[in-house]
């Protein structure tokens, strides 16, 4: 019985994680600047989402304000505010919801990212030029990311109190 | 190069320029008017026969709006405005019938008192008669019922009647301004898309910049 393709040197997956571990520390670099780069702005995405529905109550009390204010002072009559009134709960429903779609789509760029970022120092700690300590050191922090990676992608929603 | 940085400096500009107008832009096209607040005089017959009354036409797109400012300052006047489907009116027209005016009830619209001391409120009517110093602002959006009216796009003809109590005048004269919702929401989402677009295209710009001084 031969062993399959796939798991001999030739094969395609055996191919793949050589090409990571055989990359050089500058193609290595650049991995971890991109996958951070995607990790700030996916993450950055996914805070402006979150804090844009946590604020959605406090932007429909003004609006609801500022719609009295409207009607009092002549601006629009009653069927307008009204009408106002009902967009302004329909927007604000809105902003509490877009974090689920939005913080998903982040989680997914962040995850890209990470991954970037892992294959960066997976290529780091196989550099045989490298210090043993500083390769030990890159593969820790590989499996770190894997750590946070999976822990993001299984759970949603983990929390650190430091008291 | 720096032509290059400028280009990115001046869209990414333009951009936050642009998001920050829209909304004060806009604002400025928040009612269009149709008809220009003015005083109209009519007979004091206008109320025996549809072919004296005051008439203005208008025709409605769904959920389009209209606002009537209506008032009376003059004394021994009363004016009543009532709005009725333009199929009707050539009707009642035709019919030429004595007191049709005050006889045939016309579509529902809502009037509003702004008080500061109540809250919003508007009242559900198919008719408004105003005396002397009186005004009504109305909103209309082609009927409705007691509790509330809703959009019936179509034509429809604005009419006013009144009386004159002096013996010796026959005039009827009353205020009227008729508006229309603006074009506001549309221009403020034209702005702000052409702001994000130069933002996005800023964005762009500076990524193709830093990759062709070799930064990354």
């Amino acid at each position: 019985m031969s062993i399959p393709k796939a798991r001999t040197e030739e094969g395609a997956s055996s191919k793949l994680v050589d090409r990571i571990l055989n990359i050089d520390h500058k193609k290595a670099t650049k991995f971890i600047f991109y996958g951070i780069t995607i990790a700030i702005i996916f993450g950055t995405i996914a805070l402006v989402s979150r804090s844009i529905s946590s604020n959605a109550t406090n932007w429909q009390n003004y609006m609801t304000n500022k719609n009295n204010y409207d009607y009092w002072s002549g601006l629009i009559g009653y069927q307008e505010y009204l009408e106002r009134s009902k967009e302004i709960a329909i927007q604000a429903e809105f902003m509490k919801f877009q974090v689920a779609i939005f913080a998903n789509i982040a989680r997914i760029g962040v995850n890209i990212g990470l991954l970037l970022v892992l294959i960066g120092f997976l290529g780091y700690s196989a550099q045989k030029e490298f210090d043993s300590r500083y390769r030990l050191i890159s593969l820790i922090i590989a499996g770190v990311i894997t750590v946070v990676m999976m822990f993001t992608l299984m759970f949603s929603n983990i929390t650190v109190n430091i008291a | 190069m720096k032509i290059f940085r400028i280009l990115t400096i001046s869209t990414c500009l333009g951009g936050i320029v642009l998001l920050s107008l829209a909304p004060i832009i806009s604002a400025q096209y928040e009612t269009t008017t149709i008809l220009p607040a003015q005083t109209i005089t009519i007979d004091k017959k206008s109320q025996q026969y549809f072919e004296s009354c005051y008439a203005y036409p208008i025709h409605l797109n769904l959920n389009q709006k209209i606002r009537i400012k209506f008032s009376v300052f003059y004394e021994n006047v009363t004016a009543t405005l009532k709005i009725f489907g333009s199929g009707s009116y050539n009707q009642y027209l035709k019919e030429n019938q004595t007191n049709a005016p005050q006889n045939k009830i016309g579509k529902y619209f809502v009037y509003s008192t702004h008080n500061w001391n109540q809250n919003p409120g508007g009242t559900y009517v198919q008719s408004v008669t105003a005396a002397i110093d009186d005004s009504y602002d109305i909103e209309f959006m082609g009927d409705g019922s007691g509790s509330g009216i809703w959009s019936e796009p179509g034509d429809y003809v604005i009419i006013v009647y009144g009386n004159n109590a002096f013996v010796n005048s026959t005039e009827v004269k009353f205020n009227i301004e008729i508006t229309t919702d603006g074009s506001r929401d549309s221009i403020n989402t034209t702005i702000s898309s052409i702001g994000c677009v130069l933002l996005i295209a800023a964005a762009v710009l500076l990524i193709v910049s830093i990759k062709k001084e070799g930064m990354i």
